[in-house]
């Protein structure tokens, strides 16, 4: 195996450990943070607290398999991290800052 | 990442597939043999007499006694009374130091039944924990949880990359070569029961959803999950820390029940939590059976224990019904035996699905490599004990039930016997070729379950005692020894005559392939 294709294999395999790690534990925290920010929206919209949180979870919990499936399907690994990371940090943004 | 979606997917299925794979095989076998633990707990422990059809008022006295005897100044009793299913009368009890007991009870003589077994119920531990009990540690729970996920995914990845998927559905050409014939055996199982096995996939998750994403506890409930809980699930949810009232006499729980039942239906009640027993503040909590509606979330009735007045009845929102619905669908108490035979039977082919895609993965390379690569052979080799090692270690415990003598903690040996026969048959796979290893552990299994039913003579005695459901676990155990072993000596035969057609892998035409299905090419 030459330098190029070692550097490139090196490449392939960090792109993969990106869209494992990006699945795995970015769609579980993508999914969390979905959870909690649309649990304070729906209360304050009017739903009572355990509807709130029963319906916010069940329904956040479908894009937990769709990241799985993006986060292979995206074009760069990287990109797929950092974007579940931005949009993860915006909704717990959304449920902190808003007043229960 | 790859060049087209469909090349991305195959990946993900792929890869994904192998490594969730080794995982769900045993959580969905596991899950399948689970839809029967009462059954299994009724085979498993002889002393419980069926068919008496006790009176529900005197049998439920008799539970009392024997809390009251044991058990006075406990801070909560439970009873669940006998059912048609599971015909046996349970007794637990808490003390002010969180200790519980429990005690199995014969519902017309009240004695107790010495033989504790988990039999039924670690299949179910294993299902959808690892056997990890989650009051200790998440991991076994969350891990199950995870691979529940990438069953959807895999399942949507599945289709994607599935070229023809509603001609494959009929077709199926066992005869073809060793890969075309189990990634068809992949497919039939995959494809057609595809709506089972996304809804169980993802009501599996909704029965426990506060456990997996707690978020929501989190930002409503200040992380506590004591008050969801109390109105998420509805118990009475009073804590040990709470002071327990004054000594009080109660009234008799019986009376309690039949006042109970006037809400929830005549002899609906299933199960009945006591707090603070005969206190002042006893509450009689009475649960409904859920044998005759799709809830998870039951009805239930609290009474004041001491004076009878009506606390509380549970009464959901819409919202709250519609999860106790999904979560009720996977559950599956009820609907009777066609209903849990459907679910076993389809809970099977979403097993054998994952362990035919797990050989499609082997086969598929092993043609590519054109040899034995040395990884390829540990990826059959972790398969082996995947697949077969952990379906010898399923029957494994049903052996060890009927081995252990009865003694205090006996409940604990057929689990040991269950992680000690996979550690067995992972060391054997590590050390024998893969392609004997996969015989000997099957046939190894075939063999454990036609012997089970003759051990201590218990099958003569179902026999002769028309016992049904213990016949017909007999009869389940029979049946899949036989299957076990017609499938060694099927695959057996066939590896020796070679592939029928060496380029069947390349037939793509339907009629092609069903000449290929017909006896005398072989």
């Amino acid at each position: 195996m030459d330098a190029a294709s070692r550097s490139a294999a090196v490449e392939e395999a960090v792109d993969i450990g990106l869209r494992v790690v990006a699945s795995i534990f970015g769609g579980y925290a993508l999914t969390y943070a979905l959870t909690a920010a649309a649990s304070v929206l729906l209360h304050r919209g009017g739903l009572d607290r355990v509807d709130s949180a029963l319906v916010s979870t069940n329904l956040a919990i479908l894009i937990y398999p769709a990241v799985m499936i993006w986060a292979f399907a995206a074009r760069r690994g990287w990109f797929v991290l950092a974007a579940l990371i931005a949009a993860t940090a915006g909704l717990g943004l959304v449920a902190w800052l808003l007043p229960r | 990442m790859k060049k087209t979606f469909t090349l991305s997917m195959t990946f993900l299925h792929t890869w994904g597939g192998l490594v969730m794979g080794w995982l769900l095989f045993g959580v969905l076998l596991t899950g399948s043999i689970a839809v029967f633990q009462d059954e299994i707990n009724l085979w498993a422990v002889p002393e419980i007499r069926t068919g008496l059809n006790p009176d529900r008022a005197t049998t439920l006295q008799l539970g009392v006694d024997h809390l009251n005897a044991q058990a006075p100044d406990a801070r909560m009793w439970r009873i669940d009374l006998p059912r048609d299913r599971d015909p046996q009368l349970i007794v637990a009890w808490t003390t002010p130091q969180g200790k519980t007991t429990s005690h199995t009870l014969d519902p017309v003589s009240g004695g107790v039944i010495e033989r504790k077994t988990q039999a039924g119920a670690f299949y179910l531990a294993y299902h959808y924990m690892l056997g990890i009990d989650r009051n200790e540690n998440l991991a076994g729970f969350m891990i199950v949880g995870l691979s529940g996920i990438f069953m959807i995914a895999a399942c949507v990845s599945g289709i994607v990359i599935h070229k023809r998927i509603f001609k494959d559905l009929f077709l199926f050409r066992p005869n073809a070569s060793g890969q075309r014939a189990w990634l068809d055996m992949h497919n039939v199982l995959g494809v057609l029961p595809l709506p089972f096995h996304l809804m169980m996939a993802y009501t599996g998750i909704v029965i426990l959803y506060w456990i997996y994403i707690p978020a929501a506890v989190q930002t409503l409930y200040a992380g506590d999950s004591v008050p969801f809980r109390a109105e998420a699930i509805a118990l009475e949810y009073r804590g040990l820390k709470a002071p327990a009232g004054e000594p009080a006499a109660m009234l008799p729980l019986p009376q309690l029940m039949r006042a109970a039942e006037t809400s929830m239906g005549a002899d609906k009640t299933a199960y009945i939590y006591v707090r603070d027993p005969n206190r002042g503040n006893a509450v009689f909590d009475a649960y409904r059976d859920r044998d005759d509606r799709v809830t998870q979330q039951v009805e239930q009735v609290a009474l004041d224990g001491v004076t009878g007045a009506v606390l509380r009845i549970r009464d959901d929102s819409a919202i709250s019904r519609v999860q106790s619905y999904i979560a009720a669908l996977h559950f599956v108490e009820w609907g009777g035996a066609a209903v849990r035979w459907a679910y076993g039977l389809a809970g099977m082919a979403s097993t054998g699905m994952v362990a035919a895609g797990l050989v499609v993965f082997t086969e598929k390379r092993r043609r590519k490599a054109g040899g034995d690569a040395a990884w390829l052979t540990w990826v059959d080799k972790i398969n082996v004990a995947a697949v077969a090692g952990i379906s010898v270690a399923c029957v494994a415990l049903l052996w060890a039930e009927r081995l252990t003598p009865v003694f205090p903690e006996r409940a604990q040996i057929p689990v040991l016997a269950f992680y000690w026969t996979w550690a067995a048959m992972a060391l054997h796979a590590a050390l024998r070729p893969p392609r004997k290893a996969w015989g000997e552990q099957f046939v190894l299994a075939g063999l454990l379950c036609l012997g089970a039913p003759l051990l201590g003579g218990q099958g003569w005695r179902h026999l002769a005692a028309l016992d049904g459901v213990r016949m017909g676990m007999d009869a389940t155990l029979i049946g899949t020894g036989l299957l076990c072993l017609a499938g060694v000596w099927i695959l057996h035969r066939r590896a020796r005559a070679g592939p029928c057609q060496p380029e069947a892998a390349e037939v793509e035409d339907a009629v092609e392939a069903l000449r290929c299905l017909s006896p005398p090419a072989c």
